[in-house]
């Protein structure tokens, strides 16, 4: 082995070594520079990398996987520019506008999802926030979903105020998702109608007003890896319960059509950062992880994934409910509800 | 007669897109119009709201076959 590789080699280990120390022995969390270097590592060493993703999974969360449902309860049809998404109004040729689904659609989809023994449903609207109409019908659904099928509601509708999130709360909202999607100093080149410090005040309201926090991100979109680690930084400070890890599944007709989903094995090792940065959180698998990891989907299991939607996505399929639970069984991994360790 | 449109991109007799099973259809076969199509946790139900057709798959996977109505 030349001297080159074998310092390489070396200084790997030893970076695994250390990040494993803090956070199994010590349980403290790795700031920025920790996570750049492990970031920095070659390819070769991702393999070493899941495994002390998944040692650091298990230690800090147990074995167990929770599995949401999520369905989009109005589609289409959104004023803000999200330049990944094919549900705003603001580009050529994306979906059209769908209204508010009717309640026996919603309750029909609740228990396609509690059929598969997830926990968890995710009501999701594209909007930009909710109007008093779609937050009094949200409310109203909240405990018939419940008392229908037995499963904990969670519910994605944009930018909150204050009041909205105390109503949600209080309606039964167990768990409310508001993505980052990507790091502050990156956002604008994908978001131009909503600023990402209107979004991290929202989810800041969610935590105030005693929800659950799911606060995800989409990897892809052309950001550095310096502006993943920032991003890992501003999660790490916001403190989320769940953390949904969405691969852009490049739109026809939105501005990152033209973008190439990332190569699998980037796709791991960032799972596996994600997990090493925030080794308490809920890490679900989401969007675009069929096009994205392809054969690899059940290394994201032993990489720090302990969540995933299954079934379908809002506007694009998943692969099999079935195909999943599959996996989870050959992988011994027990299904059942997770909250954020505290 | 002429042929079908593509259900992806919505062009007539469309020889360059390939099915994916993670994709539900975005276009009408007989008109090319943009579908309104709901996708829920295992499966999807596209309409066409020029010919008054439904189609859909109770699987989740869009390589299902299609079942169409009037």
């Amino acid at each position: 082995m030349a001297p080159d590789a074998a310092g390489t080699a070396s200084e790997a280990r030893r970076l695994l070594r250390a990040a494993e120390v803090a956070l199994i022995d010590e349980r403290r969390l790795l700031d920025a520079d920790e996570l750049r270097a492990l970031a920095t590592l070659d390819d070769e060493h991702v393999p070493a990398l899941t495994a002390l993703a998944h040692a650091v999974r298990l230690a800090w969360c147990g074995p167990t996987v929770e599995v949401e449902g999520i369905l989009s309860v109005k589609t289409g049809g959104c004023p803000e520019d999200c330049h990944f998404c094919s549900q705003s109004a603001q580009f050529s040729e994306t979906l059209p506008a769908t209204p508010f689904l009717d309640i026996d659609e919603v309750l029909s989809a609740a228990r396609e999802t509690a059929r598969t023994g997830a926990s968890e449903f995710c009501m999701v609207l594209a909007i930009r926030g909710p109007d008093e109409r779609t937050l009094q019908r949200l409310i109203d659904l909240v405990p018939v979903i419940e008392a229908e099928t037995g499963l904990n509601v969670a519910v994605s509708a944009g930018i909150l105020s204050e009041d909205q999130a105390r109503r949600l709360a209080d309606g039964g909202v167990h768990r409310y998702n508001h993505n980052l999607e990507t790091a502050r100093s990156f956002f604008p080149q994908i978001v131009t109608t909503h600023t990402w410090e209107e979004r991290y005040e929202t989810c800041l309201l969610v935590r105030r007003c005693g929800m659950e926090l799911c606060c995800g991100a989409l990897l892809g979109m052309g950001e550095t890896l310096e502006h993943r680690v920032e991003l890992l930084g501003q999660l790490q400070e916001l403190d989320p319960t769940e953390v949904p890890l969405n691969f852009l599944n490049p739109r026809p007709g939105t501005p990152l059509q033209i973008r190439r989903p990332l190569g699998p094995l980037e796709a791991l090792r960032w799972i596996a950062l994600f997990r090493l940065a925030l080794p308490g959180v809920i890490l679900r698998y989401a969007g675009g992880r069929e096009v994205t990891l392809r054969d690899f989907q059940a290394m994201g299991m032993t990489a720090g994934i302990n969540a995933l939607i299954v079934g379908n996505y809002l506007t694009t399929l998943g692969r099999s409910p079935d195909e999943d639970l599959r996996m989870l069984e050959d992988l011994q991994m027990p299904i059942g509800a997770l909250t954020g360790v505290i | 007669m002429g042929g079908a449109f593509c259900r992806w991109c919505g062009a007539l007799d469309c020889d360059r897109c390939r099915q994916s099973p993670y994709e539900a259809p975005r276009h009408c076969q007989r008109c090319g119009r943009l579908l309104r199509v709901t996708v829920h946790p295992t499966g999807w139900e596209a309409r066409c709201r020029r010919c008054r057709t439904v189609t859909g798959s109770a699987e989740p996977s869009g390589t299902a076959p299609l079942s169409e109505g009037g």
